[in-house]
């Protein structure tokens, strides 16, 4: 007689109660978590409270802290619930697959360079409205590098970030007090040779160097290009002048020169930071969210200085993060509110006292709560002195497209000896890049 | 008047059971597949609403000398894989076959590299890899081979092949159990013969193990060629793409438009013509592999 097929199913259940058990336990755990995902994302809203959706990246203590300011937002405004989206890693993409899904935040976090992406796309709301009666209140360049080329603001910064030169003061007193009073704050770049002199005399074995070295990304490099007075973006696009050709061409001078910067071949895929908390590097180049890094975990005194100068000055980019708020947010009033809240000075104080941020507004900066004294650096008002003499990077429209393909351009020419920057261009069809020759 | 036919459960199990992995099949396969071909004729930067243009990012794939580089660092890749992993596994494969004692813990030790996450065998190979403290140089300039050393991942013409030997090390345990399992499962007999007939070591492996084994190295070679040509973890890991390209390979070049550049459209090309060379090598595996006989 033949059986029924689902009394043969069953029959597993006589056969192997641990087998149906399992079975059972899984299913039930996948329906739990398809519930709880669910839920997550459209439920959880008690008593018809709007629900905000505000997007964030950052560690685990950079989360906590933008809760513990949505919980104080939540108490101020009972009607409102905001759901954070925390993406700590590959945010940016994270983003635009939400922004294609048709679930675009209402709040988002966002830095300068993907604030004129989208702003360009058209989706951020104007938010001059949120800071009219207070614009005086941030530094000029933030607000400058949130602005679009049409003039609209698109986000509230929250913080601004430079570049520093950090310094392994243990390691600088072993060189000689010449050599040591050379890095001061008006240092130039010429002086680097003749601390590399002295740094390959003293310490050979490890290999020390003296200044940290990036291919990639250009903030990193562009500093030495633009405090020579050389230019990279032009009319939208990537267009070197001959003193940018030629700044390149030192500072790729600096990996070939003994002792002055690390060599890919040398420590492979050791990350500067790291070199720097080993003690083999005295100078690292870097920005304010370095600082608790150090804190933690160098066993060593440190410090800051100003970046290096050259012909033009030392100027280094400047970059800012906010707060933008969605142009399509069916709740943009609340939207807004939020916005304000967390750029407001109270909320960015917080961000102060982790010590991870310079904040956008002057007057925060310029207190104890962000110079920390007691703390290291000991010249934390050298963040600050770089926004005077930086410059809001203003990076062309398509730079995911463009700053790929020079990462890949700058790849080969950095690490190739003898390769010319021309060639490196052209192989990264970045053609029209180079100077004309007049 | 007839009485209504009762619901056949019988008749309709399979189906039932069937459904929602056909289901699942359609939803989660085959309409992405559908609309990434779709989407390969527009232009898509995941901010604004996608524009048609046409062919234009497959002529833009096959003019640009990036993508044919990548082609043939590709090909170089799946090449290397395919070949020492298959010549690897069947080494091991042969050897294991025939000693007598340990053989559990051999086929178990050869094994172990393909569970290990790709994320801890990475780490390992970046540390044998690593220029100034790792195993590889430490080693080689221990026995005197090398003088000074060489950054294996960061050089563009060693770093391809320091990605190739994490991929070998990984699938080759696995690879080789398939093998095994393939030689064991031979007829006696016609060893037998050629052993009587007075053939004997690799003479007698040549003409008389290979060609039984043809169908399931064609396989293991099938297998290995799609698994590598869809590459993505160890060179994300290990490399990056670089140094100046060197190992972006096809998959890698795909992320790389999709997610670093936000260029959709070209990515799906590029996706589509990963899935046309697939299905090619596919269907001259079908094609020539030799069919048993019933």
């Amino acid at each position: 007689m033949q059986i029924p097929l689902f009394k043969r199913a069953l029959a597993l259940q006589g056969k192997s109660p641990l087998l149906f058990f399992l079975g059972a336990l899984l299913v039930s755990s996948f329906l739990w978590m398809l519930y709880q995902s669910w839920h997550a994302v459209l439920g959880g809203v008690p008593n018809g409270k709007t629900t905000l959706t505000l997007s964030a990246w950052g560690t685990l203590e950079e989360l906590h802290t933008l809760k513990t300011q949505v919980h104080a937002f939540e108490e101020a405004h009972p009607s409102l619930k905001v759901h954070i989206r925390h993406m700590p890693d590959l945010y940016t993409q994270g983003l635009q697959m939400l922004i294609a899904s048709n679930q675009t935040p209402d709040v988002m976090m966002l830095n300068s360079l993907d604030v004129q992406r989208f702003c360009q796309a058209g989706l951020l709301q104007d938010a001059f409205s949120l800071i009219k009666h207070e614009q005086d209140a941030f530094f000029p360049t933030a607000l400058r590098s949130m602005t679009a080329p049409d003039g609209t603001l698109c986000a509230v910064p929250r913080d601004v970030s430079n570049l520093v030169v950090y310094v392994n003061q243990d390691l600088l007193k072993t060189l000689p007090r010449h050599t040591q009073a050379l890095l001061n704050p008006s240092w130039h770049l010429g002086d680097l040779p003749a601390i590399a002199e002295a740094i390959a005399n003293l310490h050979r074995q490890p290999k020390t160097w003296v200044v940290s070295f990036y291919q990639a990304p250009a903030l990193f490099w562009l500093p030495f290009v633009w405090s020579e007075g050389g230019e990279v973006f032009k009319n939208q696009t990537i267009q070197f002048n001959a003193t940018a050709v030629q700044a390149l061409a030192q500072y790729k001078a600096l990996r070939h020169s003994p002792h002055l910067a690390p060599d890919r071949q040398e420590i492979g895929n050791t990350t500067m930071s790291d070199l720097f908390l080993q003690g083999r590097l005295l100078c690292l180049l870097s920005g304010r969210w370095t600082v608790p890094l150090l804190r933690e975990k160098a066993s060593f005194s440190w410090d800051v200085l100003p970046f290096p100068q050259g012909k033009a000055g030392s100027r280094v980019g400047i970059d800012s993060t906010g707060y933008a708020v969605s142009r399509h947010s069916p709740h943009l009033k609340d939207a807004q509110a939020l916005t304000r809240f967390l750029s407001s000075a109270s909320a960015q104080q917080a961000w102060v006292h982790s010590g991870l941020i310079v904040p956008a507004r002057k007057a925060l900066a310029t207190r104890d709560a962000f110079l920390q004294r007691g703390k290291l650096p000991q010249h934390a008002d050298y963040f600050i002195t770089a926004l005077t003499t930086g410059m809001p990077s203003a990076y062309p429209k398509t730079w995911t497209h463009l700053g790929q393909s020079l990462n890949t351009a700058m790849d080969a020419y950095f690490n190739t000896p003898d390769f010319p920057l021309e060639e490196a261009l052209k192989d990264a069809q970045l053609q029209g890049a180079m100077p004309h020759a007049s | 008047m007839r009485p209504k036919p009762r619901f056949n459960f019988n008749r309709w199990a399979p189906v039932l059971f069937v459904l929602p992995v056909v289901v699942g099949l359609f939803c989660l396969n085959y309409i992405p597949s559908f609309y990434a071909f779709y989407l390969s004729f527009q232009q898509w930067n995941l901010l604004e609403a996608p524009q048609w243009v046409g062919l234009e990012n497959y002529q833009h794939l096959l003019a640009s000398p990036a993508f044919v580089q990548t082609l043939r660092q590709t090909a170089y890749y799946v090449g290397g894989i395919v070949l020492v992993e298959l010549l690897c596994s069947m080494l091991i494969a042969t050897a294991l076959h025939r000693i007598t004692r340990g053989k559990r813990l051999f086929q178990v030790l050869a094994f172990l590299p393909y569970v290990t996450p790709a994320m801890a065998a990475s780490l390992i190979f970046m540390w044998i890899f690593q220029p100034d403290q790792g195993l590889l140089n430490s080693s080689l300039q221990a026995v005197g081979v090398l003088k000074s050393p060489i950054a294996w991942l960061f050089t563009p013409h060693t770093a391809l092949m320091a990605v190739i030997s994490l991929e070998v090390w990984k699938a080759t345990g696995y690879n080789m159990l398939l093998i095994l399992g393939a030689l064991q499962a031979l007829p006696q007999h016609l060893d037998e013969a050629a052993s009587l007939d007075g053939a004997a070591g690799l003479r007698k492996w040549w003409w008389v193990t290979l060609p039984q084994l043809m169908p399931t190295v064609l396989l293991v070679a099938m297998m290995t060629t799609i698994h590598a040509l869809q590459a993505f973890d160890a060179i994300y890991l290990l490399t990056q793409g670089g140094p100046n390209r060197a190992t972006t390979v096809l998959a890698y070049a795909l992320y790389e438009t999709a997610f670093q550049r936000f260029e959709l459209g070209q990515a799906t090309a590029l996706g589509v013509i990963i899935f046309t060379i697939i299905a090619v090598l596919t269907a001259l595996q079908w094609r020539f592999s030799p069919r048993r006989s019933p």
